[in-house]
């Protein structure tokens, strides 16, 4: 009974437009229509086959910023992150030639403490979140830096690099994982109790904690989760790319808060859902590649990207009106 | 009207501890370069460039400042010095003379901070990620001036304009009076004059000042171009100064910038901090600078050290906000 009634308050916040709850997918499409019917190589299978292979490898960053803006919370630090745990497994395997799964398990749980540290951070100073992972962006961006700096410009070994190319049925297996969790994820955030706490605490923290919410808690967990799929997600990036690369996963952040808050999710907390957030995320690298495909001149990729960003961030205000804190 | 008294009293205090804690580790940095490196750090070349490293960014942080008082902020800034350097740089090297192109410079940053104070202001959106936005406008858009060619820098011929960046007066660069003169402007607006205080107003309670009857939004759009004007004079004087515009001028300032206003007696949750402490708080980071220069400190190490100090600050800052809002009750 509970479940239903938060469920139709979840949606009220959008209901005075019902299409606005599909609008990502419309647009998503659209653009896709557009591109496949004005650009003759952009509907090819290598370049179709490239994209949701690249989105399979960003989908974890998007969803550990989707769960946190649902609580109304963000970490600036993910594409920091990315870059770091690339490198730091690389060096692990390359330098001290640590077997690769130990490794891997090594920089997670690396990846885990710096979640660990912006969470505890952010829940026991009740410090802004925006400004403390601004500052752990900075961080651990000096550390890969110094990282890269220090093992230069190599190639990792064949199984590091074999991560990413490892396929099923002739299909990266990233993108089979990417759709399980996606779909798995979004049915236990619609559905599962200890899930919907997340929406609790992002629409209303006091009465989240007065319900018994553990809300210190709840955050804490995922600001570790959120690192560490960031991390795992560098690692994947890191064995796709193969190489130290200078610059890695640079404004990553702000191109992910964009998909998600694209996708419905919301700076003022309490909505989001992880299936949408993709769909924000396919639009923008559409539109990238769509750029690209126009030979639009790469510099203006930056404008177009703030652009989106602050239209997004517009139409997100206007809808949350209601909650408005400025 | 005894408990407000209290309270001002409390503020004061805390104000107080924070700013001359950072002063004691100035001065004794300041001593410690002076005994430690004398051959190196006390010279006459040091001090030049000090000026003229401190003067650009002292020039922003009193923008930042006065927004960090009414309680907002703006990462645009570097973007926009970038910017308005670049496109003053540009506009010269058309033959244009000093004065319009440095008032085209001046009205790039005043459009940019237009923009940011009209969409916080009246479209009421968050102001981070609206900065964000601008801040990749408009670091896109510099890389669209330059290109080419240009990547390399404009070369600055106009000696009337190199004047402002490299010309002294009396031994100190033009730019660090000009510097002084904005800072005490600003320094005696915010403090003895009507609209100063309000700063102060909107930055502790935005809602009661609003009820009160200030024209909070009004108030709000004319700090973000304040804010963007002194990123774009900034950007002008550095430009000026190197004879050279650069694709990477003002690249990661913002942070630094939020740093020493923060270092400099400000909060997150606006409503505290003086314009003289943001003077104070660049002093600090151009002397801890100075220090990793001679401790020859890759500027990889530079970042990581200029995160923690950050993190640091903001986990401070944010302890002493709780711990005054749990003395007055409101949690």
């Amino acid at each position: 009974m509970t479940k239903a009634g938060n469920k139709l308050d979840n949606r009220r916040g959008l209901s005075s437009i019902n299409v606005g709850q599909y609008s990502i997918y419309i647009v998503a499409v659209v653009a896709f229509l557009f591109l496949s019917f004005t650009r003759p190589n952009f509907f090819r299978y290598t370049n179709i086959y490239s994209l949701v292979f690249g989105l399979s490898m960003e989908f974890l960053l998007v969803i550990g910023i989707t769960l946190l803006l649902i609580m109304g919370e963000v970490d600036l630090s993910i594409g920091s992150v990315y870059a770091f745990a690339g490198v730091f497994t690389g060096m692990l395997v390359y330098e001290l030639e640590i077997p690769l799964i130990i490794s891997i398990l090594i920089c997670l749980i690396a990846t885990g403490a710096i979640g660990f540290i912006n969470g505890f951070l952010v829940v026991r100073f009740r410090a802004n979140s925006l400004m403390i992972t601004i500052g752990t962006m900075i961080l651990f961006r000096g550390l890969a830096d110094v990282l890269i700096n220090f093992l230069k410009g190599i190639t990792y070994p064949y199984e590091y690099r074999a991560i990413a190319n490892f396929k099923i049925l002739n299909i990266n297996f990233t993108i089979f994982l990417m759709f399980i969790v996606i779909v798995g994820l979004e049915y236990l955030l619609v559905n599962h109790a200890s899930f919907r706490k997340l929406y609790y605490i992002g629409e209303n923290k006091l009465s989240a904690k007065i319900y018994g919410v553990r809300v210190e808690r709840v955050k804490h967990t995922v600001f570790i989760i959120t690192s560490m799929t960031a991390g795992l997600a560098g690692i994947l990036g890191a064995s796709r790319s193969g190489q130290t690369v200078w610059n890695t996963g640079q404004g990553l952040e702000f191109k992910m808060i964009t998909a998600a808050i694209l996708g419905g999710a919301s700076l003022f907390g309490g909505k989001g859902s992880v299936v949408k957030s993709l769909f924000g995320l396919f639009l923008l690298t559409i539109i990238l590649n769509g750029l690209v495909m126009y030979n639009v001149d790469p510099v203006w990729t930056d404008v177009v990207v703030g652009f989106v960003l602050i239209l997004a961030i517009v139409f997100d205000t206007r809808i949350n009106r209601e909650k408005l804190v400025f | 009207m005894k408990v407000t008294m209290n309270v001002k009293e409390i503020l004061l205090r805390i104000l107080k501890t924070k700013e001359i804690v950072v002063i004691v580790i100035a001065i004794i940095m300041f001593l410690i370069l002076s005994i430690g490196a004398s051959s190196t750090f006390l010279t006459i070349t040091t001090f030049e460039s000090l000026q003229a490293s401190i003067a650009p960014n002292a020039i922003i942080a009193v923008g930042m400042m006065i927004l960090l008082i009414s309680g907002v902020f703006d990462l645009s800034v570097g973007s926009v010095m970038g910017l308005s350097g670049a496109i003053t740089a540009l506009v010269l090297s058309f033959g244009l003379p000093a004065v319009p192109a440095v008032l085209v410079g001046l009205g790039v940053g005043l459009g940019f901070g237009f923009v940011n104070g009209f969409l916080v202001a009246y479209g009421g959106v968050n102001p981070l990620i609206v900065t964000i936005g601008t801040l990749y406008i408009g670091r896109g858009l510099v890389n669209a001036v330059m290109r080419g060619e240009l990547r390399y820098g404009i070369q600055i011929k106009n000696q009337s304009f190199l004047v402002l960046g490299q010309g002294m007066t009396l031994g100190i660069y033009n730019m660090f009076w000009i510097m002084l003169v904005v800072l005490l402007l600003a320094q005696f607006l915010t403090l003895k004059t009507n609209l100063g205080r309000r700063l102060y107003f909107i930055g502790s309670n935005y809602e009661a000042a609003r009820l009160v009857g200030v024209k909070v939004r009004r108030t709000r759009l004319l700090t973000f171009m304040l804010s963007g004007f002194f990123a774009a004079m900034a950007g002008i004087l550095a430009t000026s100064r190197f004879g050279i515009s650069s694709l990477y001028l003002g690249v990661n300032l913002e942070l630094k910038i939020i740093i020493s206003c923060l270092l400099g007696g400000a909060s997150i949750a606006g409503g505290q901090g003086f314009v003289a402490g943001s003077f104070l708080g660049v002093v600090f980071l151009a002397l801890i600078v100075s220090i990793f220069n001679i401790l020859e400190i890759s500027p990889y190490w530079q970042n990581i050290i200029v995160g923690i100090i950050l993190v640091f600050i903001v986990s401070l800052d944010a302890y002493l906000v709780t711990k005054r809002k749990k003395a007055l009750g409101a949690i």
